[in-house]
């Protein structure tokens, strides 16, 4: 007997450590997973705001976009915050108020007249009197937290309609403030009922059941997950508090696809399916997101409007019997068209690409304590037009790519602002909604022909090279870094011989970059690379000289930004200020420059750039860009055409590109036919300035022959323009000297008008 | 006489068209690039794109007085978001670089004052009065840093 009771005792004790030892591991579970995401300080993420005034580039058509993004409604007349009415080249618009860094901006009315693509009139709503500048709020693209990485959209306690909360009560768990996890008579009760009608009708799960289900995302419905998730929910009421709860059930509950992107949250499902705030919606549309809840595909209103309908209403009369709204109220709402959105808000504020710049510019400034502040407010430089611009080029191109070779292609882009160093676009992928790989910073990439500039702008440094200096596109033979030899050579395999230093980097020969680069001495170049913002370690070898050095797409951005600002390094940004809840300052990230580089040498190395895309290896974009636009850019090939690359600038923006595939197999593309046509697609579309070359005085201009550097006649022979120091004396082209053949070729011309 | 004139002056003229196409350009190479198979002459005489003068920006102009105004009070940090704001707009406006030099020399930051004033000054070109002022400013930044 005593034995059966000792086995008994240790039985039991051995079911209790066991059980104790998985309760303690589903706690940790939850507490892991809870952690940071502390629903009730959620920092929001703002892109830049976008600014009208007086001769911007823009069209009507974009305006309204920016508008419609913004979750403005579009009425006959604009009479409301958030409201416009359009005519073909007018919009009228109520601003809603909105706190900026530097102060309240009140609702603002405005009438804005179109021309030629750009503001032609910026006035008050009366047209009587002209506004210098009107800045709209800027887009809410998303959330952040601070020791978790997370790009939602997300509702903080006080942006959550009371209705919703009690809606959710209503229908899905009636005893929440009361149970404490499990809703023993709600279980019973569904049971009965489905026994009764012979099917599943009701579900029975608390609302804390259904947070750890959508958290714990997989679709089990085996018993064991059952009893899983009812412990863990009991472990979740034991941690949080109600209100925490029920915020988070808010932010989490799994509502649709956007694509590959699930929608969790109802701030998420507000603005995709209806293009507003959660606090602008309805009864009605609140009703039809609570719907939503037990099938998001099974209740989309898009899809299967009457079952919405029913189960909408159902959910107002739910409302009606808790006493939230009136049986009045409820009717009205039940008679409303649903309201929604043109077309689904697809990936309107989702930049994961975007946001991990974000993250990185503010980690370095802020640790985690700092960041979990309440209610933070950043306000970064994305802009969202060149944001889709950017995203369209990218996916369009790439489709249109691997129709010619293959199939697996994949790109990033990175899009600055050349003077003010902001980022205002950042794609990670040929699908920017999908959270995955994010190439703009985590792909690493030889560079291929992208560093000539800088092996070029460190020989102009040392003084004894310009750009009409002779350098030889021959054979050489040197020790490479493990001592063996080592043979560079032209992509076409052929040598051209000598020729002038602007043709060599226009058309991208290797071997006079190689050349020049050792006579230059690779630390030089190495000290040009670190002072334009390279930052990782660079082993001087003579392979470096043509970019056997891996970079992302961001790094290549920091140097090309350097060189498209003539020589002023400023660091990348993505973020241009954090304040507080309450508007307090808490960081701001100011224009700062430092010239690192003449402004003499760089624009000379620009201008060789300027003639590679007019007549060297970028010359293909020509024909795309709008006529007049002056841009600088330099291709990038890889061995084997592993990657191909692009970084070019106009005199306003900057864009980046690489495209290649993940699996580092040859995309069988060189620089100018991949990423340099995604560039084009980019540019072709983007309002931006033309590139405007700064010529001091300490440079003059010459037309130099473009086979043998020699100064000529403009109209006499092959010629370039090149700017060249002042005192630099190439010699002149025999036959060509500069105004000896205007004499003849004007007597020519008199002739041939005579005679002719 | 009309007649020995004018085989006079077609024999000149048969000399120089003969004169002409004996000094005239060579044969472009083509260039070998990758894919694209046009020949690589640029178009005749195409300049340099060079500086041009920007237009007046009513905007541009009301956020620098709004800047100039902040700075006369002591707002320094926000007359400087009131710059940036408007070289958003203008990057080339020398006014903009300079009053940004005056607000961070106002502020004791040397530096900053001295770079944004030799911006200032690359992008003064032609304009006296701005490039003088200019110079003022980073005459002042030497006095202070030596």
């Amino acid at each position: 007997m005593r034995r059966l009771r000792l086995v008994l005792v240790g039985f039991l004790l051995g079911i209790i450590i066991v059980a104790g030892a998985v309760v303690w591991h589903l706690d940790t579970a939850i507490s892991s997973a809870f952690e940071g995401r502390r629903w009730d300080v959620p920092a929001h993420v703002y892109a830049q705001p976008l600014e009208l005034y007086a001769g911007r580039s823009l069209t009507a058509d974009a305006l309204e976009n920016a508008l419609r993004q913004l979750g403005y409604r579009k009425q006959r007349r604009a009479d409301a915050p958030g409201t416009y009415a359009r005519s073909r080249s007018a919009v009228e618009l109520v601003t809603r108020s909105f706190r900026f860094w530097d102060g309240e901006a009140p609702a603002a009315g405005a009438f804005v007249r179109f021309a030629n693509g750009r503001i032609a009139r910026l006035s008050d709503q009366a047209e009587r009197s002209d506004l210098a500048i009107l800045r709209l709020e800027p887009l809410l693209v998303g959330s952040l937290f601070p020791g978790v990485v997370e790009d939602r959209m997300v509702a903080g306690p006080d942006e959550v309609p009371e209705l919703l909360r009690q809606a959710l009560l209503a229908v899905e768990d009636r005893r929440f403030e009361d149970h404490s996890g499990l809703d023993f008579r709600g279980i019973a009760r569904a049971a009965w009922v489905n026994i009764k009608s012979g099917e599943v009708q009701q579900g029975g799960s608390t609302l804390t059941q259904q947070l750890v289900k959508s958290y714990f995302l997989s679709n089990e419905r085996t018993l064991r997950r059952k009893i899983t998730e009812a412990v863990m929910a009991l472990l979740l009421e034991r941690r949080y508090s109600k209100p925490e709860l029920l915020n988070a059930y808010i932010n989490e509950v799994y509502l649709g696809q956007d694509g590959p992107r699930a929608i969790h949250g109802f701030e998420m499902a507000s603005r995709y399916h209806f293009g507003r705030p959660l606090q602008e919606l309805e009864p009605q549309q609140l009703a039809i997101l609570v719907a939503m809840v037990r099938g998001p595909s099974y209740y989309d209103p898009r899809r299967q409007a009457e079952r919405a309908r029913t189960r909408r209403n159902r959910v107002l009369d739910a409302l009606v019997e808790s006493g939230a709204i009136t049986r009045e109220d409820a009717d009205a709402g039940k008679k409303r068209e649903f309201g929604l959105a043109e077309k689904p808000v697809r990936g309107a504020s989702y930049f994961p690409a975007f946001m991990a710049l974000v993250r990185r510019q503010l980690q370095r400034d802020f640790s985690n304590e700092d960041l979990s502040q309440a209610g933070l407010q950043i306000f970064t430089t994305l802009d969202p037009l060149v944001q889709a611009r950017a995203e369209q080029a990218l996916s369009t191109r790439i489709s249109r790519l691997e129709a010619q070779v293959g199939e697996g292609l994949e790109g990033a882009v990175v899009v600055t602002s050349t003077d003010g160093a902001e980022v205002l676009a950042a794609v990670g992928g040929r699908d920017p909604a999908f959270a995955g790989f994010n190439r703009v910073l985590d792909a690493r990439r030889p560079v291929g022909s992208l560093l000539k500039p800088l092996v070029y702008l460190a020989a102009l440094e040392s003084g004894r090279y310009h750009l009409a200096t002779l350098v030889n596109d021959a054979p050489l033979v040197i020790a490479d870094e493990s001592g063996e030899d080592w043979a560079p050579r032209n992509y076409d395999q052929q040598f051209l011989g000598e020729m002038p230093l602007v043709r060599a980097l226009a058309e991208s020969r290797n071997l006079p970059a190689v050349r020049v680069g050792m006579a230059t001495g690779l630390e030089r170049v190495t000290a040009v690379m670190r002072k334009f913002g390279w930052q990782s370690e660079t082993r001087a070898y003579p392979s470096l000289l043509l970019g056997a050095v891996p970079m992302s797409p961001f790094e290549v951005a920091q140097l090309y930004n350097t060189l498209a600002s003539a020589g002023a390094y400023t660091p990348l940004k993505a973020v241009r200020f954090v304040h507080d809840e309450s508007g307090e300052p808490v960081n701001r990230y100011p224009l700062a420059l430092r010239q690192v580089s003449a402004s003499t040498d760089v624009t000379q190395i620009n201008a060789g750039l300027l003639t590679a895309m007019r007549r060297g290896t970028g010359r293909s974009a020509r024909s795309r860009l709008p006529e007049g636009l002056e841009v600088a850019g330099k291709t990038g090939t890889t061995d084997e055409l592993r990657d191909s690359w692009f970084a070019g600038f106009s005199g306003e923006h900057l864009a980046v590109v690489w495209v290649g595939r993940d699996d580092n197999q040859p995309a069988g593309l060189s620089g100018a036919a991949g990423a340099l046509a995604v560039w084009s697609d980019l540019f072709a579309q983007l309002p931006t300035r033309s590139l405007q070359l700064d010529l001091d005085d300490a440079l003059r201009v010459a037309w130099i022959n473009y086979q043998t550097g020699l100064e000529s006649d403009p109209e006499c022979g092959d010629t370039v323009p090149v700017p060249l120091p002042s005192s630099a004396e190439p010699g002149f082209q025999p036959g060509c000297e500069p105004g000896s053949r205007r004499g003849l070729e004007r007597a020519l011309k008199w002739l041939k008008d005579k005679i002719g | 006489m009309k007649r020995l004139r004018t085989s006079l002056l077609m024999s000149v003229g048969l000399i120089l068209a003969g004169c002409a196409s004996l000094a005239g350009p060579g044969p472009t190479e083509p260039v070998a690039d990758r894919g694209k198979e046009t020949p690589a002459k640029a178009p005749v005489a195409e300049q340099l794109p060079t500086v041009k003068a920007t237009e007046r920006s009513p905007a541009v102009d009301a956020l620098l007085a709004q800047a100039r105004a902040q700075r006369a009070t002591g707002s320094y940090e926000q007359a400087a978001v009131s710059v940036e704001r408007a070289l958003r707009i203008d990057a080339r406006s020398a006014a903009l670089w300079l009053e940004l030099a005056q607000i961070r020399f106002d502020q004791g930051e040397f530096e900053a004052a001295q770079q944004f004033a030799e911006k200032a000054r690359r992008l003064a070109g032609v304009d006296e009065t701005l490039a003088t002022e200019a110079e003022r400013v980073l005459r002042a930044v030497a006095a202070e840093l030596s």
